[in-house]
């Protein structure tokens, strides 16, 4: 009897442990709290290594210490509030690196400056970083993943408010409302990171000289929304595919003095380069090509574009309500120049119709009409009064570099459908003639 | 029965009449045109660009005159050469007559622009050109689109017109229409209208228009829809929706219904007369 006893207690002994230890591995030994006090503890500028684990709650960075996490994963707390953020960071100078934040609150606030935050992923339906009157911090290598598939309903990826003097790099967004959002801060630089599926990849308010380089911008509704901005810079950037919404653009410049848009290569979107209401901004060396409109330009002036590349866009361009502006050496490809002392240029100007926008302004549902066959004759009953037309008065004779020709994927199956074809077509034709030559 | 006998004999007819020669011989040096012209670009054909947008406005140039004229002159051509009238001889019925016709014109219509498409495809290989399966397949059934709708309004063309000429003028008549003066028309008479009505009576003359649904629903199909802008959002989910190719094909048999049902009628008034 005791044998039976003493084996029950055995089996149920073991049965503890490894209960114990499956859960040990999904959730730390050590709770959020214990954590908190390690941090609170923690001199000036030391180390502190989280330990690996699921923790629930709130952590909260009071001092200039370096955090590290090792597979450290923060979560939600079922009764969380939710304008408290996963991991506050209320101090100057501190770092944090190798976390994973996760669940339905704000992901990471900082309010301080001269912070790092490095190497950590946040997965959230709330906006995931926010600095707020912080200036000089680093956002590096962050991976940012939106919950929610309703575009109305999600959080901005990195949020600056009120900050100066920050810099965002190689990291990666995808599935948020905006992905960098700037709002009155000055001299923000977004570099080298990858934004996709989100509204606005990089949305600018108020945020002057800033700079937005080396990005790739894609599948988003518009790519750079640049607005209420001066002295800012977008260059270098690939911005593609921004076409599926009706109000998608890869770059929107909206009342905007004095920006470079740069090198950059604007590819398949809706409309390439929207410039409304800006003055005196420079666009030069763009790749601007396979968008429906290359550039749509009102009410803006004194801004001048020099040397980009117009090909393969449905519509090239169309301005209406601008005037002053310089255009110069610019290669559009639908453009039959004629250059007479070769140097490279038209001697022919090229200019753009101001008509079909006019048209589309004063009532939008002629938008349907947009490339329709008749338009064109249309067009060139309004020809008269070009005074005010967009005008390139020295176009390029060829591309300053040439776009990268698409590659043909199964050649042999479409040489072979393509004979088919043909086979199938003339043949019936062929056995007359035959018959004919035969009589 | 009588309708694939009809058929036949229209198919015998069409790939020996000289208009279908000529028009071999057109479709297949545009098609070939088509292809020089992008080779002045360097773009393919992926997605809707410069170069299918100026594809699909080339062939609204040409593919539904071509239909007019083919279509609307076999059916003048039996009334003038009495080959009707020999026919009516026969128990055929009208629809059936006229539903024979159209399978057949369809037939030789098919093999023309079969026989274009797979020449650009072939010598746009050979040529080195960016030519892809899925851009030359897009464009045939464009063609298709248009060539199987235009081709219902040339019956109605060939039953109203007593004589080629007649039909000659009332096809470029209907092409000048639909092709060229569609915007310049359209806006005109819109302009007229409360603005309320223009976006509801715009949609409504596109959908009576083949050339303009076609090119809008080809344009959408191509990913190129929110080029039409914030009004015509729910085109675009409609036609990249389920029920978007059905209701297409739907589409299409009402037109070629009506079509072929305005002819007869037309048609068995002369009979009566005649």
């Amino acid at each position: 009897m005791s044998a039976l006893r003493r084996s029950v207690r055995v089996i149920f002994c073991s049965v503890a442990v490894v209960v114990s230890a499956i859960c040990s591995s999904a959730y730390a030994s050590t709770s959020i709290s214990e954590l908190q006090v390690e941090l609170d503890r923690a001199e000036a500028g030391e180390l502190v290594k989280l330990p690996p684990g699921t923790y629930e709650g709130t952590l909260h960075i009071r001092k200039p210490i370096q955090v590290e996490g090792d597979e450290t994963r923060i979560i939600s707390r079922r009764d969380a509030v939710n304008e408290e953020p996963l991991l506050l960071v209320e101090t100057n100078g501190a770092a944090v690196r190798g976390l994973q934040l996760e669940g339905n609150q704000a992901g990471l606030v900082v309010h301080g400056d001269n912070n790092r935050i490095q190497d950590v992923s946040i997965s959230t339906g709330k906006t995931a970083i926010k600095l707020e009157k912080s200036n000089r911090n680093l956002v590096q290598r962050v991976r940012i993943n939106g919950r929610t598939a309703d575009l109305e309903q999600r959080g901005n990826g990195i949020e600056v408010r009120n900050s100066q003097d920050n810099l965002i790099e190689e990291s990666t967004l995808d599935n948020l409302q905006d992905g960098v959002y700037l709002d009155n801060s000055a001299r923000t630089f977004v570099r080298t990171n990858h934004i996709s599926n989100s509204r606005y990849a990089v949305h600018m308010m108020f945020s002057n000289s800033s700079e937005v380089a080396g990005n790739i911008l894609e599948h988003n509704v518009t790519g750079a929304m640049v607005m209420e901005d001066s002295g800012s810079q977008i260059a270098g950037n690939s911005i593609t595919k921004q076409a599926e919404h009706v109000q998608s653009q890869g770059i929107l410049l909206y009342h905007v003095q004095g920006a470079k848009v740069v090198r950059n290569t604007v590819d398949g979107n809706r409309i390439g380069l929207y410039v409304d209401s800006s003055t005196g901004n420079y666009v030069e060396g763009n790749q601007i090509m396979h968008n429906f409109l290359g550039l749509q330009m009102k009410d803006s002036t004194g801004n001048e574009f020099l040397a980009n590349t117009w090909a393969g866009n449905v519509i090239q361009a169309q301005a209406a309500d601008s005037h002053e502006n310089l255009m110069k050496g610019n290669y559009w490809e639908d453009h039959q120049g004629l250059d007479l002392n070769g140097d490279g240029h038209s001697e022919i100007s090229y200019q753009a119709s101001p008509f079909f926008l006019s048209l589309t302004e004063a009532v939008p549902a002629y938008q349907l009409f947009f490339q329709t066959p008749g338009l064109a004759i249309l067009q060139d009953l309004f020809t008269s009064g070009t005074d005010n037309w967009l005008r390139d008065e020295s176009p390029l004779m060829s591309p300053a570099s040439r776009g990268v020709r698409e590659k043909t994927s199964s050649r042999g199956l479409l040489i072979g459908i393509s004979l088919l074809l043909l086979g199938a077509g003339i043949m019936p034709f062929g056995r007359r003639i035959r018959r004919r030559v035969q009589r | 029965m009588h309708v694939w006998i009809i058929a036949r004999r229209e198919m015998q007819l069409g790939f020996r009449n000289p208009w279908s020669y000529s028009f071999l011989l057109l479709f297949s040096v545009f098609s070939l045109a088509m292809l020089l012209i992008q080779s002045n670009n360097s773009m393919g054909l992926q997605g809707y660009t410069h170069a299918t947008g100026m594809m699909i406005n080339l062939t609204l140039y040409l593919l539904p005159m071509m239909t007019l004229l083919l279509g609307s002159f076999s059916l003048t051509g039996e009334k003038e050469d009495g080959s009707w009238h020999l026919l009516s001889t026969y128990s055929v019925s009208t629809s059936a007559y006229l539903i024979g016709k159209y399978l057949g014109l369809t037939a030789v219509l098919l093999a023309i622009v079969a026989t274009g498409f797979g020449l650009f495809g072939v010598v746009g290989v050979l040529l080195g050109q960016s030519v892809t399966l899925t851009g030359l397949l897009t464009f045939l059934l464009f063609s298709v689109a248009v060539l199987v709708l235009y081709l219902g309004l040339a019956l109605v063309v060939g039953a109203i017109a007593q004589n080629r000429w007649q039909a000659l003028t009332y096809g470029v008549g209907i092409w000048f229409i639909t092709v060229l003066a569609w915007p310049t028309l359209l806006i005109a008479v819109l302009n007229l209208l409360p603005y309320p009505a223009i976006k509801p009576t715009l949609g409504l003359l596109t959908l009576l228009n083949p050339a303009e649904l076609v090119r809008v629903v080809t344009v959408i199909k191509l990913g190129g829809g929110a080029v039409f802008g914030p009004e015509y959002y729910q085109w675009i989910d409609w036609i990249h929706g389920k029920w978007g190719t059905v209701s297409a094909l739907v589409f299409a048999l009402l037109w070629l219904n009506g079509c072929v049902g305005a002819a007869s009628w037309i048609w068995e008034r002369g009979r009566g007369r005649g």
